[in-house]
């Protein structure tokens, strides 16, 4: 069994008394994943993730890091743990090495690490540069660095994409997945699937303040494979249909007939079976159902 | 804590901060060069020790106009620094806990207050040897400033300046804001100036008013200022320490149990 790194159980939290923003929310997020943390705004994300970093003080529940509870524990559990909530804090007068050796004097680490540590973000040419001169990538970029500066064990990273070129998220994305690789644990909250799609090893999606779906991104593409189906376009779907029986739980979707895909080799007999019927196949595709799609079920079953 | 003082240190680069500190500290003593220019010859009696006059006024003017919007200004600019980084959302994820961030920065401004304070004598007497420069017959240099006995003086300000350090840093702890402290400070120090300026025994129950107490001036009676625990403390003073204290407990309260959510 996987080992947990972060156990959230049963937790509450409101900012208003009666006004619940989680809601008996439990999340068991694996060590040495990248836990993609999905949700529409206002979802819950951030408020989830600021309780687990001692910001927030639930009303309810329990948050353990490898077994502490964060409660009791904080100092030194925070001691493992990089975070960057949104935006990053940064002082914009003082320059992005003067930021750095403050989240050093945090740390009480040595401060010789900066140099390589703006490298590794892509801001060792901007290091002089004050913040308030900064991009908004270079400011996330700089926001991931006092993240990453002491090497955390567990990486909480909010919307880290945020303001990136092209260029830059993929450079980032690396990033994660290099410092994945190196057994840090990591979340990455987004309210946009295709942003981390690519990144994650499991999933959790959250809506209204409840986690809908907690799972391994495979286990999520097994769904989605199970959801796919086949539609087939003949001169005349109903008589199809008729033709394909209710066993096949078929049905007409526009001038397809819809059929759940099961393999490709019972695709090839169902379009021989079909060919035999006298029927003109003028086409046969899957349809898909895209993640995102999956994403957006999971959180509109709630909202109904 | 030593680390939360390096950062407070590395926060205040590039901020009006340490500018207000100097000016402050220099800025009395080399203002009363100009009076002592264009008055020369009335300003100091000839043939007495002119240093004991020439601090007296640096202190007055000091203690009366200097002291508490420096106060107020370094608070506030200490905060504002961190609430426009929007700090608290990194540093309270971090190992050092609220209680060492809350304390060690009001032990930094604690201590860049004394820094001035340790400044303005030294800067006093710099500024008696430049009269020297311009008006010898008034012999600075022939006398000797005696620092012991100013900084004694200005012993007994600081003290009773720390009263509204603890309201200011509350203010500013609680507000989360630049602007409300910074105007209920203002307004604080001209209902203290008025109080002191009419002798008001209100004035004992505003901690804006203790420096201008213990300054000891001659524009105001000072028969509220009794010595109270021997000859180390005077009543103002013990006042001072006490709203320090319970201010920056209060302070101390409102971060404690602050839920961070922007």
């Amino acid at each position: 069994m996987q080992e947990i790194h972060v156990d959230i159980k049963d937790l509450v939290f409101g900012y208003k008394k009666g006004e619940p923003v989680l809601d008996n929310l439990n999340m068991s997020i694996p060590k040495g994943s990248i836990y993609g943390f999905l949700g529409k705004n206002g979802a819950g994300k951030t408020t989830t993730i600021r309780n687990m970093l001692g910001l927030l003080e639930p009303n309810a529940g329990s948050i353990h890091l490898d077994g502490k509870a964060i409660s009791r524990h904080a100092h030194p559990l925070l001691s493992k743990v990089g975070s960057l909530i949104e935006n990053p804090s940064l002082y914009e007068h003082l320059s992005g090495i003067d930021n750095l050796r403050i989240v050093c004097a945090y740390y009480a680490i040595s401060s010789q690490i900066i140099p390589s540590i703006l490298d590794k973000v892509g801001l060792g040419y901007a290091g002089r540069l004050k913040a308030k001169k900064y991009s908004t990538g270079m400011k996330q970029r700089l926001g991931l660095a006092m993240a990453l500066i002491h090497d955390p064990e567990l990486l909480i990273l909010d919307e880290p994409i945020r303001g990136l070129d092209p260029a830059g998220i993929k450079e980032i994305r690396q990033l994660i997945l290099d410092i994945n690789a190196q057994g840090t644990t990591i979340i990455l909250s987004s309210h946009i699937l295709s942003e981390i799609e690519r990144l994650v090893t499991h999933l959790g999606v959250i809506e209204n303040g409840c986690l809908k779906y907690e799972g391994t991104y495979q286990s999520l593409l097994q769904q989605i494979d199970a959801s796919t189906r086949l539609l087939i376009r003949t001169a005349d779907p109903k008589s199809l249909l008729q033709y394909l029986g209710n066993d096949k739980e078929a049905h007409i979707d526009g001038s397809y007939v819809s059929i759940p895909f099961t393999s490709d080799p019972d695709t090839a007999r169902l379009i021989q079976e079909i060919y035999k019927g006298g029927y003109d196949l003028y086409e046969v595709r899957k349809d898909k159902n895209e993640l995102e799609n999956i994403f957006l079920g999971i959180t509109n079953q709630n909202s109904q | 804590m030593i680390n939360v003082l390096k950062v407070e240190w590395l926060k205040i680069k590039s901020t009006p901060f340490l500018i207000l500190l100097f000016v402050s500290a220099c800025m009395v003593p080399f203002t009363i060069l100009l009076p002592v220019y264009f008055d020369s010859y009335n300003m100091v009696d000839l043939n007495r020790d002119p240093w004991s006059l020439h601090y007296s006024g640096v202190f007055a003017i000091f203690s009366v106009f200097i002291i508490t919007p420096l106060i107020i200004l370094m608070t506030t600019t200490c905060d504002y620094v961190d609430h426009h980084a929007r700090a608290d959302k990194f540093r309270y994820c971090t190992p050092i806990s609220r209680r060492e961030f809350y304390y060690g920065k009001a032990l930094f401004l604690l201590l860049m207050i004394m820094v001035t304070f340790a400044i303005l004598p030294l800067m006093t007497a710099l500024s008696g040897y430049v009269v020297d420069l311009f008006v010898p017959e008034y012999e600075y240099s022939y006398y000797t400033p005696r620092l012991s006995s100013r900084y004694a003086v200005l012993k007994q300000v600081f003290i009773a300046s720390l009263g509204i350090l603890g309201i200011q840093y509350f203010l500013s702890s609680y507000f989360n804001h630049f602007i409300i402290p910074l105007g209920i400070g203002i307004l604080g120090s001209i209902i203290s100036f008025i109080l002191a300026a009419l002798n008001s025994p209100i004035s004992l129950w505003i901690p804006y008013d203790y420096p201008l107490i213990v300054a000891d001036l001659k524009m105001f009676k000072n028969d509220q200022n009794e010595a109270m625990i021997g000859e180390l403390l005077t009543k103002v003073e013990v006042y001072s320490l006490l709203v320090f204290i319970v201010f920056s407990f209060l302070g101390w309260m409102v971060v404690r149990s602050r839920n961070i959510s922007d």
